[in-house]
């Protein structure tokens, strides 16, 4: 179930399929310069919570050159920035009300998605240099320019607009949001976010698994060992499998399936969980059936080998 | 008895002695031996010397080093203990990190003076990129100085003091059972963990700042005591048959998904973030975060060779690995001035600068390899350099103890980005020039930084045997030069001749290049100074570009060596020659060959000329002669 794609920003303004969902109002947010912003939840038509969003509207320029900021700013359900939508006639504006161009916009969409953006740690003083001076036409003043280390993390001539975006966008209120996630866990928002498709809410969700819910979504924490596309998934999800999994036939010959489909890497850690299993026949003549694929490196030779190996001792004892 | 004899007699004219180790088959007779154990008491059993000097230096790594070097330079007496059998501390062939600095800006800020007097030599002489020779270059250059005692595998125990002053310190050397004990006019603080401060009662500073303690955003809601880590690196060598690899029982164990942050790209060189033992006391509990480090490497070449997820690796083989680890993080000792987050992100043009940094602000995870599923760092790139004043690299607590190196007086956010070698070792020279300096004008650097006209002199001097400072450019009065003409047989747009006299001996970014640059033709091509009447020359100066914008540091890893040229500097100039003349007539001729360094002095018998020429005869392959500055002096 793919319901979007993030990091996928649309040029202008958001996917179709937004406009239908519903909002719910949640709470008030002190912002910048203690102005309230009113968060709201965003939910689709099955009830689904999908986005949080804000309305800012906030002057940013010191010097007086630049227009107020208004805008609307959606966060994914981690609290990570989205995307951005500004109102028809009221656009963002760089220096001398230049309005932003398709370029401009999607630079500052992978700035605000930027979370350790240099933004982050220096003051907006420090990103000026002295020693180049901007002169407006349209207004008798004078504006620092970027200092050239610091083009490329922001959209020239709008500093100010970016640099307060970005502090908002990224500021205390993504731990809030995220908290807000974390309050609102319901099984089936869980089941939601690990079958989001999405790798970031998978590793999020599979690591806040207590055991037991490990053990309630054990078919769909199987499912991604089997099928992520995330390199990583996979593995956090073996580890997040109860133990017991590994001494259920059903369960295990399930992964084994998984063998010829999955990374090496993956391969490996499915086999190394089975070293202390004694598998049945079913997972046996998967193994063998994986084996003679071949070739394998010594190391899942080794590990097969010693599985297949611990069948035999095994059934010796029993026919003793 | 004959031995015994001796003893008194070395008593007796106080150079101390002590009971050498005795082969029963050297001649002795067993009585003697006998009689020998008998007598033997603590303090018979070490040699003892007692060594009076100018200036003592503790630490043989980077800074200690420089400092010496440049104390001894400006004809001070030097003692350098090194608890090492090597110079270069974490640059050593023992640790083997990079030595980096302000080139990781990729401007034009690389380090120069000492520094880079020795980077060039071991670029030129080093082509195999041999570790040992980088120690060999180091030693070159310590043992020649007739000035600098070097003591090695030496280590100090107890710092004497009175009142403001530290007096003596005792080390001891653990491969010849001597002890020394050593008084000095001035003490350098250059062991890294800053214990001859810690001995003598130095106020110091360890593990992180609260934001609220030197308003820094990047400092932490409530202070702790916890540091970076160390790290232990090895080196590994590709063979022409499968290299099988068993690690020991003791090693840890990896999989796929430990390595998420920490990638594998080669396996030559590895890896900075094997670190461990920041929530661990970082000097004492060394002997266990030691072990750790190395079930670390074994771990993860075990993982490399046996997981079947670097199928490369097969021929590979370990070939090295680090002896101890390479600290980062301990003791910083207090100044008059504590460099903070500011200082590095904004900094500003601090009036007693004397030295510059420019690594980003890179904090490591203190759990390092103990928790694989968190990134390893957070490195905050910078603008630009910044200064380092020299209130920063001296003790508030006493009068004569100097400091460089990591240890120096900045917060945990503000070390981060200090802490780096090439960094390091420019406070070395400033602090060896300061203490020469301060020797010979009776002063103490607190005083120096006081009065105006001896700081700038001091600045000059610095200045003069290339150390750069931001914004400090040629002013001495005693340069002849500044006050010359200048002509050419050729300019470029770009580089007039009068730039080798504008009292800058670098790219600083501002647009200008302030050098001299002309075409080379069949002759070459040549530059003059001219003087309205003869000048008494004694002492020509030059200093040449050699590629400052680029990374020039030896690196057991591929990709950090694939833009440094490992010889001589393509722009530098190779060969030139000399000239003097008074009116039409010659009255001076030197000729110079295989030149590889950026700056020269060239000290001659003094001759009476009004003008000067250079003439540069071959580049190292650069089309163009370039010199940025040309000085003389009586």
């Amino acid at each position: 179930m793919l319901l979007w794609t993030p990091h996928l920003y649309a040029q202008s303004g958001l996917q179709e399929s937004f406009k239908e969902y519903k909002s719910e109002k949640l709470f008030l947010f002190e912002a910048n310069d203690s102005i309230q912003v009113k968060i709201e939840l965003l939910k689709n038509n099955q009830n689904q919570p999908q986005l949080y969003r804000a309305y800012l509207s906030t002057g940013v320029c010191s010097d007086g050159l630049c227009k107020p900021v208004n805008i609307q700013i959606y966060w994914d359900l981690l609290g990570d920035f989205y995307e951005y939508q500004t109102a028809k006639d009221e656009g963002l504006t760089k220096f001398d009300h230049m309005p932003f161009t398709a370029h401009d916009h999607l630079t500052l969409h992978t700035i605000l998605a930027d979370t350790s953006s240099l933004l982050r740690d220096y003051y907006v003083e420090d990103l000026i240099d002295p020693q180049v001076k901007l002169q407006s036409k349209t207004i008798d003043g004078v504006t620092g320019a970027t200092n050239t280390t610091f083009q490329e993390t922001t959209v020239p001539g709008a500093l100010y607009t970016v640099y307060t975006l970005w502090h908002f966008v990224n500021g205390p209120i993504r731990h809030r949001l995220l908290h807000h996630t974390i309050s609102m866990l319901s099984d089936a928002l869980i089941k939601q976010l690990l079958a989001s498709g999405n790798e970031k809410y998978q590793r999020f969700m599979i690591a806040h698994l207590n055991e037991a819910q490990a053990e309630q979504f054990q078919p769909i924490l199987m499912e991604l060992v089997g099928h992520s596309k995330d390199d990583y998934v996979p593995h956090f999800a073996l580890d997040k499998l109860p133990q017991a999994t590994w001494q259920h036939p059903t369960k295990y010959n399930l992964l084994l399936a998984f063998l010829p489909e999955v990374s090496f890497p993956v391969q490996t850690a499915i086999l190394t969980k089975l070293t202390n299993t004694v598998v049945d026949s079913k997972g046996r003549s998967l193994l063998e059936h994986f084996l003679q694929q071949g070739p394998h490196a010594d190391v899942q030779q080794r590990l097969i080998k010693a599985i297949l190996t611990k069948q035999q001792s095994s059934n010796e004892i029993r026919t003793n | 008895m004959m031995k015994n004899n001796r003893r008194s007699f070395l008593k007796t004219i106080g150079l101390g002695s002590g009971t050498l180790l005795i082969n029963p088959l050297d001649g002795f007779g067993a009585i003697d031996l006998q009689n020998e154990i008998k007598r033997r008491k603590d303090d018979d059993v070490y040699a003892y010397r007692k060594i009076t000097t100018d200036f003592l230096v503790a630490g043989g790594g980077m800074a200690g080093l420089c400092a010496a070097l440049a104390a001894a330079r400006n004809g001070s007496k030097v003692v350098l203990i090194q608890n090492r059998s090597r110079l270069g501390g974490n640059a050593s062939s023992e640790i083997r990190m990079h030595i980096s600095g302000a080139s990781q800006l990729k401007q034009v800020w690389r380090e120069t003076g000492i520094l880079e007097e020795l980077m060039l030599t071991e670029a030129v002489i080093n082509q195999q990129k041999s570790y040992e020779m980088l120690d060999y270059v180091f030693y070159d250059k310590v043992v020649s100085n007739p000035n600098i005692t070097l003591l090695f595998d030496t280590m100090l125990y107890e710092v004497h003091t009175n009142g403001r002053q530290v007096k003596s310190i005792k080390a001891y050397c653990s491969q010849t059972e001597e002890i020394y004990d050593i008084s000095a006019k001035y003490f350098a603080d250059c062991t890294g963990d800053g214990t001859l401060a810690a001995l003598a009662g130095a106020e110091f500073m360890r593990g992180r700042e609260s934001k609220k303690a030197f308003g820094e955003t990047l400092g932490l809601d409530k202070p702790d005591d916890i540091t970076m880590g160390n790290s232990l690196l090895f080196m590994a060598e590709e063979h022409d048959k499968p290299m099988p690899f068993e690690a020991p029982s003791w090693a840890r164990k990896y999989t796929f998904k430990d390595f998420q942050y920490r990638k594998i790209h080669s396996f030559e060189y590895g890896y900075w973030w094997i670190e461990l033992g920041g929530l661990e006391n970082i000097v004492h509990d060394g002997q266990k975060i030691r072990h750790d480090l190395m079930a670390v490497i074994f771990g993860i070449w075990d993982y490399i060779k046996n997981s079947g997820n670097h199928p490369k690796s097969a021929n590979w083989a370990l070939s090295w690995f680090g002896a101890i680890p390479g600290k980062r993080e301990s003791r910083r000792i207090t100044g008059d001035y504590i460099m903070t987050q500011r200082d590095i992100q904004a900094p500003k043009i601090l009036e007693d600068r004397v030295a510059y940094g420019g690594w980003p602000l890179d904090d490591h995870l203190p759990a390092g390899m103990d928790d694989t599923s968190l990134d390893p760092f957070r490195s905050i790139p910078l603008k630009g350099p910044y200064s380092i004043p020299l209130r920063a690299l001296y003790s508030k607590s006493f009068d004569n103890l100097v400091m460089a190196g990591r240890n120096i007086s900045t917060t945990h956010v503000a070390l981060s980005s200090t802490r780096v070698m090439a960094t390091c070792s420019t406070m070395g020279q400033a602090i060896g020039t300061a203490v020469s300096f301060c020797l010979q004008h009776a002063l103490h650097p607190a005083a120096l930084v006081k009065d105006k006209a001896k700081l700038q002199a001091y600045q000059q001097l610095l200045l003069r045997q290339d150390q750069s400072m931001l914004g400090v450019k040629n002013t001495d009065p005693l340069d002849l030069a500044l006050q010359a003409g200048t002509k050419a047989s050729s300019e470029t747009a770009d580089g007039k001749a009068a730039q080798v006299i504008d009292g800058i001996n670098r790219d600083i970014q501002d647009g200008s290049t302030h050098q001299w640059r002309a075409e080379m033709s069949a002759n070459g091509a040549w530059i003059e100074l001219s003087w309205n009447a003869p000048q008494s020359i004694g002492t020509i100066e030059l200093t040449f570009d050699t590629g400052l914008h680029r990374f020039l540091r030896i690196s057991g890893q591929k990709s950090v060596l694939k833009n440094q040229i490992r010889g001589p500097q393509t722009e530098t100039v190779s060969d030139y020659l000399l000239e003097g003349f008074a009116g039409n007539n010659p009255v001076f001729e030197q000729k110079i060959e295989n030149n590889y360094q950026r700056k020269t002095v060239h000290t001659v018998e003094p001759f009476k000329a009004d003008r000067l020429r250079i003439t540069v005869l071959k580049t190292h392959g650069d089309p163009l002669a370039k010199i940025f500055e040309i000085r003389c002096y009586q």
